[in-house]
């Protein structure tokens, strides 16, 4: 069975917790508390993760593609979380559908910070910060604070999914210390 | 006479910190965790009574913030509320201002990072 | 900088693109009180198409075996208050006509082997004798190994389907233990 061929993979795939369905706040909270209280002995390394974790989860809720309605009834959006436990480091990643036109923005703050040093990044925060409130903004801080956790540049693919649209993935690095 | 604010913090789906604001002393505190469904309207309020206080108390103010965490939203809040104090000072108001970091270096320079960003003397305090 | 994982990024895309085709919600961590609950209710959610009796097959073949993962678990973390916690993985799918319940988890190839051949004879077993083993099994009451053994008659008496197990040998002395059942959308 198919189901159950993935489930093995995943046990042999140094995944420590994943997650696919919505990103809807009930699951975010419990996926948030997993990670706080479990995931590794080192609670700084714990927080790091859960940091990281609020922000990318957040996006997938308010911008993935595919989208269902949550036990009370509002649009939610649907992806796939994976943290992948490694000797020295952790893996965070993301994954949710998007569209081209949606998509090219955010690649290019990827890049946009990844091209910055710490000192440069933490001076676009305070930039961004000082923004006007909206969502869109908040959602610009929140990668900015995303490579700060990590201490570690942001990786992303896209993949062209069968139906046209894209799958966008974005990595981040977080070293045990 | 103007009312305190006391908000006890909630640890749910969202997490909404513990709020303290006492008007007959100035002493002001916001600890726990600040992750809110709707940060801008939570914090509004937070404001709205600093300002009046600013305006009709007109006293010392001494803010402590213990937030062990806090998302990039409620950071922008938080921003706000520094710039109230800070203009407040630049008129002449008398301002404490402490901030409880977790103990990482990451932590640290985001308060130092409020201070760039706000101008305001904040002291950082290694939360035990 | 080096790439963290070419590969890796395609298996999360795979993982995603089959919840396109059949998987609705899927989970691999720790299994506590907290993840039984949220996917509980999530099961609830994803399983619309179903009737009303389907949803709550569901739900009562993920409460026993979510408990086995507990129960059988060889993988496990602890909670910064000492607690160890079971880890496993579980997965609701959707196929045709039916729901596809998996879980799977790492185990002791000691402590399979009398639940592989426990499921062996409940799959050999008709409908009245599987709740005659049930009675049976219930008598003999005892311990928490025991009630798991309840738990899988219970499973293929609810889903009214055979258990489709699978061991997959990870290392000289465990396996991955994979259980999955099939409930149809329209049961009655």
């Amino acid at each position: 069975m198919e189901s159950a061929v993935t489930s093995k993979r995943r046990a042999v795939d140094n995944i420590a917790i994943s997650y696919t369905g919505i990103f809807d706040t009930e699951i975010l909270s419990v996926l948030a508390k997993e990670i706080e209280g479990t995931l590794s002995p080192d609670d700084k390394v714990n927080k790091k993760v859960f940091k990281i974790f609020i922000e990318l989860a957040q996006n997938i809720a308010f911008y993935s593609l595919e989208r269902e309605a949550n036990a009370e009834g509002s649009d939610t959006g649907v992806g796939t979380m994976v943290i992948k436990n490694f000797d020295d480091h952790y893996v965070f990643s993301t994954g949710n559908k998007t569209t081209m036109e949606n998509i090219i923005p955010v690649m290019e703050k990827c890049d946009n910070i990844n091209s910055m040093s710490r000192e440069k990044l933490r001076e676009y925060r305070r930039l961004q910060r000082n923004m006007p409130a909206g969502e869109k903004g908040g959602g610009n801080i929140g990668l900015i604070q995303v490579a700060l956790t990590a201490s570690n540049p942001l990786e992303y693919s896209l993949i062209k999914c069968p139906d046209g649209t894209y799958f966008y993935i974005i990595s981040v690095r977080i070293d045990k210390e | 006479m103007m009312e305190d604010i006391h908000i006890e913090g909630v640890h749910e789906a969202y997490f909404t910190p513990t709020v303290n604001f006492e008007a007959s002393t100035g002493r002001c505190e916001i600890s726990g965790e600040s992750y809110l469904e709707e940060t801008s309207k939570f914090y509004a309020r937070l404001i709205d009574w600093l300002k009046r206080y600013i305006a009709n108390v007109k006293g010392p103010l001494s803010f402590d913030f213990k937030l062990s965490y806090f998302n990039t939203s409620s950071s922008k809040c938080l921003v706000d509320i520094l710039d109230v104090l800070k203009n407040y000072q630049n008129a002449g108001g008398e301002i404490t201002v402490n901030w409880y970091y977790d103990d990482s270096e990451e932590e640290l320079e985001e308060v130092e990072d409020f201070i760039l960003e706000t101008g305001l003397d904040i002291n950082k305090i290694p939360m035990e | 900088m080096e790439k963290i994982d070419d590969k890796y990024d395609f298996s999360l895309y795979e993982y995603h693109n089959l919840l396109q085709q059949n998987i609705l919600v899927s989970y691999k961590g720790p299994i506590d009180e907290r993840i039984m609950n949220v996917i509980g209710d999530n099961i609830e959610l994803v399983t619309n198409d179903g009737n009303d009796k389907a949803k709550s097959k569901i739900f009562k073949i993920f409460m026993e075996l979510a408990q086995n993962v507990w129960l059988y678990s060889a993988e496990s973390c602890n909670t910064a208050s000492g607690r160890k916690i079971g880890m496993g993985t579980l997965v609701i799918g959707e196929f045709g006509d039916s729901y596809t319940f998996v879980t799977g988890n790492v185990v002791r190839n000691s402590d399979i082997e009398p639940v592989i051949e426990k499921c062996e004879i409940i799959n050999s077993l008709d409908r009245d004798s599987l709740r005659e083993y049930r009675r049976e099994q219930r008598r003999l009451g005892g311990d928490k190994k025991n009630s798991g053994n309840i738990g899988l008659i219970q499973v293929a008496l609810t889903a009214e389907s055979p258990l489709d197990i699978e061991l997959t040998p990870v290392s000289d002395d465990e396996s991955f233990f994979s259980v999955a059942v099939k409930i149809k959308k329209s049961a009655e």
